[in-house]
């Protein structure tokens, strides 16, 4: 049976190796990027950056700030100030870094499979990388012509360009951006938390069992083994019992609810949509139990009573 | 049949969008000055592809929805 988690109101199930492909991807995808964006140059980006700072630099503040174009350069774009300074404009200027991580997580962040949360994942992942791309590259040009701006104005370019201050900023803007991106998939940190709740799940499970096994066996294997045999040899399907821990989780539940229950009622709790655990099996597996006075047995009207 | 109408006007304008996308990318190439210029394209116009097979699952999905939810209302109008 699959973990499912609600959100919304709408229900979210992953497959295992979707979650595994999720932080794998990254893992394998992040270095190649960083590889590429040091050993690369994207010219024809700077250009449209350079421009862009530009347009905007003269627009707003009226700088009379220009593109120079030194292809000598390995970044040949340059902003020229009025006072003959120079800033060139390499990938970093740009957000590609940035751009390119944002894109890697959003295509490797696992989709639901429920049908309902699945269908228009495509939808959702296209416009959280539009996003993502638009909202970064309008943050590198706003930061840029800002700098630039100030910088004409006196202040020192150690301090709004090269500060921990500035790191900060620039960290939060991303930050808030990633969480818009968010709401348009939140399968980003819904499958954090579902794979956070299937490990503890699992180890919950395990340590349940272990301390219902220490309860009910008093540490006595041979008693435990007993009861698979006798499982054997009234020929119940062993395979069955063992994938679906069919065994715990009567004990379990009968362990839980504190109450009476009949044969068709477990089967009603506990196995209502699986077809293949059928009440005969479970019949039998029961008077097992209470053969071996793990659990107690009543007769009321005409009708077994099963409890702890 | 007037949520489909919508759609299918949202489904054009996003269409149309794209073909000005397009255009506009061609007019950047031929602004640009540097040698790389073409690489705009190379890169982006792929991806304007990509953005167009989206828009066309999405009117699938829309397709798929829209006639349930036509009837619900029907049902409950009833």
């Amino acid at each position: 049976m699959r973990l499912e988690i609600k959100f919304r109101g709408k229900k979210y199930s992953f497959s295992n190796l979707a979650l595994i492909v999720f932080p794998l991807g990254l893992i394998i995808s992040v270095p190649f990027i960083l590889q590429f964006d040091k050993t690369t140059e994207l010219i024809w980006l700077q250009e449209l950056f350079t421009k862009n700072v530009v347009f905007f630099e003269n627009l707003f503040f009226n700088l009379g700030v220009y593109v120079i174009y030194n292809p000598t350069y390995s970044c040949p774009w340059l902003i020229g100030y009025s006072d003959n300074a120079l800033a060139y404009v390499n990938n970093g200027c740009t957000g590609f870094l940035t751009m390119s991580i944002f894109v890697a997580v959003i295509i490797f962040v696992p989709h639901s499979q429920v049908s309902k949360t699945k269908e228009n994942i495509l939808w959702r992942k296209s416009i959280a990388i539009i996003i993502a791309i638009s909202f970064i590259y309008l943050f590198n040009i706003f930061r840029l012509t800002i700098q630039i701006y100030l910088y004409t104005h006196g202040f020192a370019w150690s301090i709004i360009h090269d500060s921990d201050e500035m790191l900060a900023l620039t960290v939060s803007f991303h930050i808030a951006i990633f969480l818009l991106c968010c709401k348009y998939i939140p399968e980003l940190f819904l499958s954090i938390f579902y794979s956070g709740k299937l490990i503890i799940t699992q180890l919950t499970k395990k340590s349940i069992a272990e301390t219902i096994y220490d309860i009910k066996h008093r540490g006595e294997r041979t008693q435990y083994n007993k009861v698979r045999q006798i499982f054997k040899d009234k020929e119940m399907d062993l395979y069955l019992i063992k994938t679906n821990d069919i065994d715990f989780r009567l004990m379990q539940f009968l362990r839980k609810s504190k109450n009476k229950y009949t044969v068709k009622a477990i089967k009603d709790r506990l196995f209502g949509q699986q077809e293949n655990i059928s009440e005969d099996l479970l019949d039998k597996m029961l008077q097992v139990f209470s053969d071996m006075k793990w659990i107690l047995s009543k007769e009321l009207d005409g009708q077994i009573y099963y409890y702890i | 049949m007037q949520q489909l109408f919508i759609k299918k006007l949202i489904f054009w304008i996003l269409l149309s969008l794209n073909v000005l996308f397009a255009f506009i990318i061609g007019l950047t190439i031929s602004s640009m000055t540097s040698e790389s210029s073409p690489f705009l394209g190379i890169i982006v116009i792929p991806l304007l592809v990509i953005l167009n097979y989206i828009y066309l699952d999405r009117f699938h999905f829309w397709l798929r929805t829209t006639p349930k939810e036509d009837k619900k209302s029907n049902k409950t109008s009833k």
